[in-house]
């Protein structure tokens, strides 16, 4: 009976157009450095205890309009800046309050708004789970294309292959399936064949924060959100013409030992990135960017080739609609490397794997609109379209994918009362999969969800949510999961936060992991029609202090517990098949840190324990590391910046294929120095500079040198 | 206080990544190797040969072995070398493989035996990550080679009496002699896992008359023998000797081959 009523809801909420407010103000202003007097693009202006708010433009300037007269308080965030609370904002009927803002710079970057966490835009220390964001900042000092090489400077984060693993939650996949969900602008973007991210789908360029939420994500975002959400925020377009052009060029470093020394040629890489943002018309801005990345790979047939194009168009008929339309393509060729020969030739494949490659397209187009009904309600409407095409040419296989995703999803923001708000919303796709590695088969999926945030007294906040999600394969298997989730804040001072949270999230196996059959580079895989779902009951609880805008800490413990883990297991003849495997166990403890100590110069740091525990086996999980650390150092004395990034992952205790094989831990040290003159910004990074090799799973050597 | 305690964590990294004189990952350099004479004549469908050594004999999965290079095909010798780092194989051998077919770590077409006894294959231990352990000589007996067929014999395995607490896996086994003479005249099963009352079991076989069948219990730490041997098929329980089974053509399936495992 819930289900109908949640929809009753919605319907009430939609049609509910004459809640526009009437005669209403205008709130007009800019933002500018203290220091400086330089405007702030980017900022955000939200209006407390409403759903109104805005960014500012690249003048600095922003507008938020249809506002119900009042007096209200303003929060004014940017990330490297301290946060503003301007009181006593009066907002006047067929008028036009304008404000001015100075924001205090401050060296201590600390995130401070996030969206992912529950589905709505919120200070950092409201939220109930531990959020991760890694910024354009992040992204420009590193100087990386794809977003896997930043993500795991992310602490708790680690690669498995290119599987990405959020506390442990997932093992090596074979590419297949993910515990970990990707959005971009909150739109899932994991094609129904392979189920699994495509990291290459956005450039890091046109990124302007990642938000990774870690543990159990299902109660509101559902299956495949199981270990965690990463949101790809992208850039934003801007009123006034601006363009940006990126060249970057580098080469590998000859291996450390001439055993491996296997090409006579330097190996190099080059990226082009452009874009070019302006204002069209009145009341839409439009931002235009394409790229190109080429590589010819440290390790033998990983060369690549790879193209984007990316538009977003943003239209404004009136200020209480907005209309959003983005359209990004993907694509290229990419050779293809499972396994090295050998470990005496370590970056090479066997002969017969020379010039296997991939060929790969992917388009998404999304329309979303936005429609600020009432100061107290909005609501969100997202029309998309996804589609991934792939073409194996490999010696032993020669297969061709295509996957459609056609998907819808309506969203309420309600702020019942200044200390009660509600987010309810329903969530459809329909994958559908023409493929030669998992055959034809519809998938659909229709999701409800609502959630209640309500404040207790002046410190504390309790959100209670729950998510339905009814999946259907190919007319004949049906499933429903309930996906609860609670959560608990506690402002215990004004610097000193405590969060504690508690959700079951479950994961549907793809069609990848159920109904796989072929031989792919030498791996034979069989199909397993009868897969279960996988479910996880995720535990956290956190604390949050920054005592001083020159020390910020955050601690989290986190317990899992998983049900039909979905594991690959290779038979005595290494022929490979997804089963529901085992019971686990993962806790831990994470600790982040970002220190002052003097003036310039930031450290942070991320260390995440953890057990990650098959109680069936009573032994560790396979493909999980023990121990990781990140640890950042910059300092800046503009127009330079020099940083060093450091990583370490200890070695995996169990692996499922050639145990026997030698395996070791990951250290990796990078330094990076830039200087910045006028609108030219010159960097230099240099990755690996302990010559270091490891390899993200057994049997393929995975060390890269770049300068 | 807090800008003192950063340095700490920043000191254990530094101290563990950048003071470590290991670089991780390093080429292997100790391996052994040798030659592979191959005898009788190559079948047309050899798609590879590989030489294997493996860390229990029989090996079950291949994660017990490690491998050579794909040798030269259609020759009457070749040499080989196997890198891998320090450690102790219970046999090497040579696998053939079939066109068009995966990888099967039981097609054995030859073994190192460095006695007259070729029940009994030679071990080889490589001391130290530098040491190539040179000298490894196999016949391989090309004859021995089974292509893919759907010729078989299926039946039931039963198990009396109490498993050996040791047992893992039961291979079934045949040969075309009462008394095989090699390692080589036994074509070996998928393994099956040890602790059932009764199963199915259906080994694949070369055409052929196959006068012993049997099973053979693999035990942990522990090689296979004679002993190993612990059921044999007879067309009645009475029998003296062994039951035998004629599999005429490359589609022959024999049922009801049954036999009995007795602790």
């Amino acid at each position: 009976m819930r289900i109908p009523l949640l929809f009753l809801m919605l319907v009430f909420f939609t049609h509910s157009g004459t809640l526009i407010a009437q005669n209403g103000g205008t709130l007009a202003g800019q933002v500018t450095d203290a220091e400086t007097n330089e405007p702030l693009p980017g900022a955000n202006v939200t209006i407390n205890g409403t759903v109104l708010g805005a960014a500012t433009d690249g003048k600095g300037q922003f507008l938020i309009t249809n506002i119900p007269p009042a007096n209200y308080s303003l929060t004014i965030s940017m990330i490297g800046y301290q946060r503003l609370i301007q009181e006593n904002v009066l907002v006047q009927a067929d008028k036009t309050t304008t404000i001015q803002v100075k924001l205090q710079w401050t060296v201590l970057e600390t995130p401070e708004l996030v969206v992912t966490a529950n589905k709505r835009r919120q200070s950092i220390q409201d939220t109930p789970t531990s959020v991760g964001v890694l910024t354009r900042k992040n992204f420009e000092a590193r100087n990386e294309v794809f977003l896997d090489k930043l993500l795991q400077y992310a602490a708790g984060v680690n690669f498995v292959g290119s599987q990405v693993n959020i506390r442990g939650s997932s093992g090596f996949n074979y590419g297949a399936g993910s515990r970990v969900l990707m959005l971009v602008d909150g739109v899932p973007v994991m094609p129904g064949d392979s189920g699994d991210i495509k990291w290459d789908m956005i450039p890091s360029t046109q990124v302007e924060r990642v938000e990774v939420i870690k543990g159990a994500g299902s109660a509101l975002y559902g299956s495949s959100a199981l270990g965690g959400v990463i949101n790809i925020i992208t850039k934003q377009a801007a009123n006034r013409p601006v363009t940006n052009l990126r060249l970057s060029g580098g080469l590998y470093d000859r291996p450390l030992y001439s055993e491996w020394d296997w090409s006579n040629n330097l190996r190099m890489f080059n990226d082009v990135d452009v874009d070019h943002t302006q204002k069209i018309g009145d009341r839409g801005e439009i931002l235009l960017a394409a790229g190109r990345h080429e590589s010819m790979g440290y390790i033998q047939n990983t060369a690549y080739l790879r193209h984007n194009g990316n538009v977003k168009w943003n239209f404004r008929p009136n200020g209480a609609h907005n209309l959003t339309l983005t359209l990004n393509y993907e694509g290229g060729k990419r050779e293809s490397s499972l396994m090295w020969k050998s470990q005496r030739e370590a970056l090479e494949v066997n002969p017969e794997a020379v010039g296997d490659y991939v060929d790969s397209e992917k388009y998404g187009a999304n329309l979303f609109h936005q429609w600020v009904m009432r100061q107290n309600l909005s609501i969100k409407t997202r029309l998309s379209y996804f589609y991934n095409y792939w073409k194996n040419w490999y010696h032993d296989n020669i297969t061709a994918s295509t996957a459609q995703k056609p998907g819808y999803e309506v969203q309420g923001e309600w702020q019942i009362s200044p200390k009660n708000s509600m987010i309810f919303g329903s969530e459809g796709s329909w994958d559908h999969v023409l493929s030669g590695l998992v055959g034809t088969h519809d998938q659909y999926t229709l999701a409800a969800y609502i959630q209640n945030e309500r404040k207790l007294g002046a410190n504390a906040a309790l959100t209670l949510g729950l998510r339905y999600d009814h999946q259907t394969l190919d007319h004949t298997f049906q499933e429903g999961k309930w996906s609860p989730k609670i959560g608990f804040v506690w402002h215990i001072q004004s610097n000193i936060h405590l969060r504690a949270s508690s959700g079951r999230g479950f994961r549907v196996a793809s069609l990848s992991e159920r109904f796989p059959n072929g031989i792919y580079s030498g791996l034979t895989i069989v199909p397993n029609p009868d897969l279960k779902s996988e479910t996880a009951w995720s535990h956290e609880i956190g604390l949050n202090l920054q005592p001083s805008n020159l020390f910020y800490f955050d601690m989290a413990g986190f317990w899992s517990d998983y049900w039909d883990m979905i594991e690959p297991r290779p038979n005595e003849n290494q022929v490979i098949r997804f089963i529901n495997v085992t019971r686990a166990r993962i806790a831990g403890v994470e600790t982040n840190m970002t220190v002052v100590p003097i003036k310039n110069l930031s450290f942070t740091f991320g260390y995440t324990i953890m057990d990650p525990h098959d109680v069936d086996k009573n032994t560790i999980l396979s493909y999980r590391a023990r121990h990781l650390w990140v640890a950042s150092a910059t300092f800046t004395a503009h127009p330079f910046e020099i940083g060093a990034d450091g990583r370490y992952v200890s070695r995996f205790e169990r692996v499922e294929v050639y145990p026997n094989d030698d395996r070791v831990d990951q250290r990796v040290l990078d330094l990076r120095a830039s200087y910045s003159w006028k609108n030219i910004r010159l960097s230099l990074n240099a990755n690996n500079i302990l010559n270091y090799n490891y390899t993200r799973w057994n049997e393929h050597s995975c060390r890269y040198d770049t300068m | 206080m807090p800008r003192k305690i950063v340095f700490i964590p920043l000191l254990i990294l530094i101290i563990s990544l950048h003071c470590s004189h290991e670089r991780g990952l390093e080429p292997t350099r100790s391996g052994l190797s040798g030659v592979v004479s191959f005898n009788k004549t190559w079948p047309e469908m050899t798609d590879q040969v590989m030489v294997v050594a493996a860390l229990k004999f029989p090996p079950t999965t291949i994660s017990d072995i490690v491998t050579s290079e794909p040798l030269p095909l259609f020759v009457d010798k070749a040499d080989f070398v196997i890198w891998t780092p320090p450690q102790t194989f219970a046999a090497v051998g040579v696998v053939w493989k079939e066109k068009n077919q995966p990888w099967d770590v039981t097609n054995i077409i030859g073994i190192y035996f460095p006695t007259d006894n070729h029940f009994a294959p030679g071990s080889v231990t490589i001391p130290d990550k530098n040491t190539l352990v040179d000298g490894i000589e196999i016949q391989a007996d090309l004859s021995k080679a089974r292509r893919k067929v759907s010729s078989a014999i299926e039946g039931t395995l039963q198990a009396t009496g109490v498993w050996p607490a040791e047992a893992t896996q039961v291979l079934m086994i045949a040969s075309p002699s009462i008394l095989p003479t090699s390692l080589l005249d036994i074509t070996f099963g998928i393994p099956i896992p040890a602790g059932f009352d009764s199963i199915h079991y259906s080994l694949s076989l070369q055409p052929g008359v196959y006068r012993l069948i049997g099973a053979l219990l693999v035990e942990k730490n522990k090689s296979i023998g004679i002993e190993s041997i612990k059921a044999i098929y007879k067309k009645k329980p009475t029998d003296f000797l062994p039951g035998s089974v004629a599999l005429p053509t490359d589609s022959t399936v024999v049922a009801n081959v049954n036999l009995t495992l007795e602790f």
